[in-house]
């Protein structure tokens, strides 16, 4: 790896796009509790 | 690419890594224009560390982990969709840093850290939507794939675009 790094900043997403994307966080939320929950079931 | 594995750090919690293939549609309109294969794959991290902090030991078998993946892969770029509002375990919360920033930079030095991993070059990209509360992805491609990456950046948004009209 060189170890260089980049940014692409995209400063005003449509609303649209910032909808999505808060969809994605919340998808990820939820990805996270259910880990936690399959957490709880295998180490109750 | 659908992989998966379990990470136990030294103190025995569970650590779920996966490699996923994700915004198809996105790759399928840049390959018919650019002609240059490439395959977006996701990085998810789910933990939940109670017995002690992650260390650069469990980092480092993760990494490798994700090298040995993808290293026989040549036509392979990584997404990793920084989560930014669970806040990072073991780490008192900053003022200056959200956890998306926080966790965007985790994984650029993860990889730095390894880089005699790989025998390729890879570089590491992070694409920012907004300022305030920006959304963030961290992106790991090789030089080779360096040209698409801004393509990649505006079909992503003109998708998620789409997406929202679509609903």
């Amino acid at each position: 790896m060189s170890g260089r790094t980049e940014i692409i900043n995209i400063k005003n997403p449509s609303d649209k796009v910032l909808k999505i994307l808060k969809k994605m966080q919340s998808r990820k939320e939820q990805r996270h509790t259910d880990f936690l929950n399959e957490l709880q079931t295998t180490n109750p | 690419m659908n992989k998966q594995i379990d990470i136990i750090t030294a103190k025995g919690d569970k650590l779920k890594v996966s490699l996923s293939s994700c915004y198809e549609s996105v790759t399928d309109t840049i390959i018919q224009s650019r002609h240059i294969p490439f395959d977006i794959i996701e990085i998810s991290i789910e933990g939940n560390p109670t017995n002690g902090p992650v260390t650069i030991d469990t980092f480092r078998k993760i990494a490798k982990w994700m090298v040995d993946c993808i290293d026989k892969e040549p036509d392979t770029i990584l997404f990793y969709f920084c989560d930014c509002n669970t806040p990072i375990p073991n780490i008192r919360p900053s003022k200056d840093l959200l956890p998306a920033q926080y966790r965007n930079n985790l994984f650029s030095r993860l990889f730095q850290r390894n880089v005699t991993l790989s025998s390729d070059m890879w570089v590491d990209e992070t694409l920012v939507f907004g300022e305030e509360n920006p959304y963030i992805f961290h992106i790991l491609h090789r030089e080779s794939h360096s040209t698409l990456i801004s393509d990649i950046a505006r079909e992503l948004e003109s998708t998620l675009n789409i997406i929202a009209e679509q609903k």
